[in-house]
């Protein structure tokens, strides 16, 4: 009974109400003892990974091949509107769900659809709010090749606040290749050190990203057979008002969360 | 008279090929191989070409001017949900516009030219019908509750999953083969199909299991199956509209004096007809926008619920008024009905917008005479009462599922392709029967009276042979 392994009473994490809209899951396979020694880190800075919030970014910060459609038009940054905007919006284009169909199932494709922004309608329930301990999943298929990896994002906290230079985080993104010596699942940490991503800012968002050969040089081949990920961050600064820890209610502080809007993996292939 | 030496001499040699002919295409409709609707209505019209020697042979004039007439309705619908202003911004393409022509035409015309075939069985028929769609629907169910489990749509009632992003109600989908895959589709869609087979139940009131087992077998392994698709889900809306099948086929097989309570259908029927009228010339006005009905409409509490303020009148009402006065004469794009699909879940609604207000008054035109020509098959046919109560059982229920579930949007996960319930299978099939069901409003029809196959040929069959071929009987099959 596969089909109904992941449901739900109704809209899920989003309840109109910004402390019930924490995505906290971690798969069962990713608990403590089924992980291994963090293998490998990986720091990516704003000087070897890029941040795109325009188009353009996309002309600039990606590679010739990265940034055209197949017509060698540039994509459109804004543009996301899964399915119709293929070809032509830049996350409709480069989606996962688009490279292979079983990132189409359960809560968390709305990471692989392509939207990656806020849409302004629907709201929550484009967008995955996690705190300091974020999530982590399991893939149906084991990652086989790979040439770039980026993340829709912006920070969210209960203020009405405008954040004009926006909050600098540290993005943990996490790997994870199953050891089936061990039975454990053995981690790449990829860290976004000190990036200033969008903060309450409507409908916009920031994407990171990197590529694998210029962060991972002769290692890119470790992480062939990845079947995981997780997300968490940290505050790269000291702010006064707002706490990353969900269960923080005696600081009294506003809670801080990040909203994840899409994942991407363009050209990967998965097996 | 050379011709008629010479289409007997065809009908003579081939009747054995064109009932196999007849029998594939059905079943092939039935299955819905591929979802090639479109190869299954030209496979329809060349097959119905061959059957115009039979048609030519044992059908008088009289007869055929009466089918003409009859099919005149019939025509303006086959050319309307054809070629109309939705056809065209649907952009379907002349070859499937086409096709919808002539396989609407053509599958009626086989119901009603394969019955000049005095070797044809419609008992084969219908238990072929019932095994290639038992097949689509027995695998559609297994993997069904492979995926779900049994009685999901009740246990996991009004929960959610989430899909390529989007929220999707599990309890109002099932698993349905779709062409060479599993796709996710309203199970109100798949409960079409599982009630056509339930119908085959209905059957086993007339047939006896010590005398005919197999046949009986047969008849209740396809009806199980059917009725196991709707119980399994459950699908309550599609088990409700069993009801009226089962009570008719009870008050048919057990009611003792049919001829009186024929009479009292009737003026049922007449008194049904004189309110719905009435009703839908008061609707049309409405949603034309007449100052003093819309008005009196609305100034009534009563009548503003009946006719404005339900969940049925509304989207009738949005495709009414679409067609009145946006220029939607000869149908018109969804993109009319702003933003809203007006899903009236009924098939003699949605032929408004796909084919215009005339083939709506046609389609109306036909439903009546139809139910003419059956009161008069049911009551004078010497088909056998188990093959009359399956087809009826089967017309009144695509007739009551049509009428109230139908879903043009039926595709879970591809939500924006658009199903037609004129270019659909079932609606093939129910052309079928109703084509073969036709009894002329006045006549009797040639193949039904004593001498009905004088002139026919010496069939290659062996059975039809024997002495007694050319005496008319109930057309009964023993298995």
């Amino acid at each position: 009974m596969r089909d109904v392994q992941e449901l739900y009473d109704g809209h899920a994490y989003d309840t109109g109400d910004f402390m019930q809209n924490y995505y906290p899951v971690w798969n069962d396979g990713l608990a403590a003892g089924r992980i291994g020694e963090v293998a490998k880190t990986y720091q990516i800075t704003t000087t070897n990974g890029f941040q795109i919030e325009s188009d353009d970014d996309i002309e600039n910060k990606l590679r010739p091949t990265d940034s055209k459609n197949t017509d060698g038009d540039y994509y459109s940054f804004t543009s996301d509107t899964p399915h119709d905007d293929a070809e032509y919006g830049y996350g409709p284009s480069n989606n996962l769900i688009a490279i292979d169909e079983v990132f189409a199932k359960g809560f968390l494709s709305r990471l692989y659809d392509g939207r990656i922004h806020c849409d302004g309608v629907t709201y929550a329930q484009t967008r995955v709010q996690i705190d300091q301990g974020g999530y982590g999943t399991l893939f149906e298929k084991e990652l086989t090749s790979y040439r770039y990896f980026a993340i829709s994002l912006k920070g969210a906290d209960e203020s009405e606040r405008s954040y004009a230079g926006g909050i600098d985080v540290n993005l943990d993104v996490t790997f994870y290749v199953y050891d089936y010596d061990d039975n454990l699942y053995i981690p790449y940490l990829f860290r976004f050190q000190n990036f200033a991503i969008m903060t309450n800012s409507g409908m916009r968002t920031t994407v990171l990203g990197f590529y694998f050969d210029l962060i991972m040089g002769e290692d890119i081949a470790l992480l062939r057979r990845a079947s995981a990920m997780s997300v968490t961050f940290s505050l790269a600064a000291e702010y006064d008002d707002i706490t990353i820890d969900r269960n923080d209610i005696a600081s009294g502080k506003d809670h801080f969360s990040l909203m994840l809007y899409e994942i991407l993996l363009p050209h990967s292939t998965w097996n | 008279m050379n011709l008629k030496l010479k289409m007997l001499g065809f009908a003579g040699k081939y009747d054995s090929l064109i009932i196999f002919l007849v029998i594939e295409c059905l079943a092939l409709t039935a299955f819905s191989l591929a979802d090639a609707n479109i190869v299954f209505r030209y496979l329809g019209f060349l097959v119905s070409l061959t059957l115009i020697p039979y048609v030519l042979l044992f059908t008088t004039k009289k007869e055929l001017t009466s089918l003409l007439i009859f099919s005149i309705p019939l025509l303006v619908v086959a050319i309307l949900t054809s070629f109309s202003t939705f056809t065209s911004v649907m952009g379907y393409g002349i070859l499937d516009n086409l096709s919808v022509l002539l396989g609407t035409i053509a599958f009626f015309f086989l119901g009603f030219a394969v019955r000049r075939i005095k070797s044809f069985k419609i008992d084969i028929v219908l238990l072929t019908i019932g095994a290639a769609m038992g097949l689509l629907v027995l695998m559609s169910l297994i993997y069904t509750l492979f995926s779900y489990g049994p009685f999901y749509a009740h246990i996991y009632r009004d929960m959610v999953y989430y899909y390529d992003g989007r929220l999707f109600i599990v309890s109002d989908e099932t698993k349905w083969l779709l062409g060479f895959s599993f796709v996710e589709i309203s199970k109100n869609y798949a409960a079409l199909f599982g009630t056509i087979l339930t119908s085959a139940l209905v059957g086993l009131l007339f047939i006896s299991p010590i005398k005919e087992p197999r046949k009986f077998a047969l008849t209740a392994v396809i009806g199980t199956i059917g009725l196991a698709s709707i119980v399994l889900i459950p699908n309550l809306n599609a088990l409700y509209f069993l009801i009226p099948l089962a009570l008719f086929a009870l008050l048919y097989r057990f009611l003792p004096k049919r001829e009186k309570a024929g009479a009292i259908v009737q003026y049922a029927f007449y008194a049904l007809l004189g309110i719905g009228g009435v009703a839908l010339v008061i609707a049309v006005m409405n949603a034309s926008g007449v100052d003093f009905v819309a008005n009196a409409i609305s100034g009534s509490a009563l009548l503003n619920k009946i006719f404005n303020a339900n969940r049925i009148m509304a989207p009738i009402n949005a495709v009414l008024a679409s067609s009145l006065r946006s220029g939607g004469l000869f149908g018109f794009p969804l993109t009319f009905l702003d933003g809203l699909f007006a899903a009236t879940g009924a098939f003699e609604f949605e032929i408004i917008k796909e084919g215009g207000l005339i083939a709506f008054l046609a389609l109306l035109a036909f439903m009546i005479l139809i139910v003419f020509s059956l009161f008069r098959y049911s009551a004078k046919s010497k088909d056998s009462r188990y093959v009359k109560a399956i087809i009826i059982t089967i017309l009144l229920g695509v007739l009551l599922n049509g009428s109230f579930i139908w879903e043009t949007f039926p595709l879970v996960h591809g939500g924006d392709y658009y199903y037609s319930f004129f270019r659909s299978a079932p609606y093939l099939l129910v052309l079928f029967f109703l084509g073969y069901a036709y009894y002329p409003l006045r006549l009797t029809p040639t193949i039904e009276t004593e001498h009905a196959f004088e002139s026919a040929p010496v069939s290659a069959s062996p059975s039809s042979r024997s002495g007694d071929e050319f005496e008319p009987r109930e057309e009964e099959i023993r298995l």
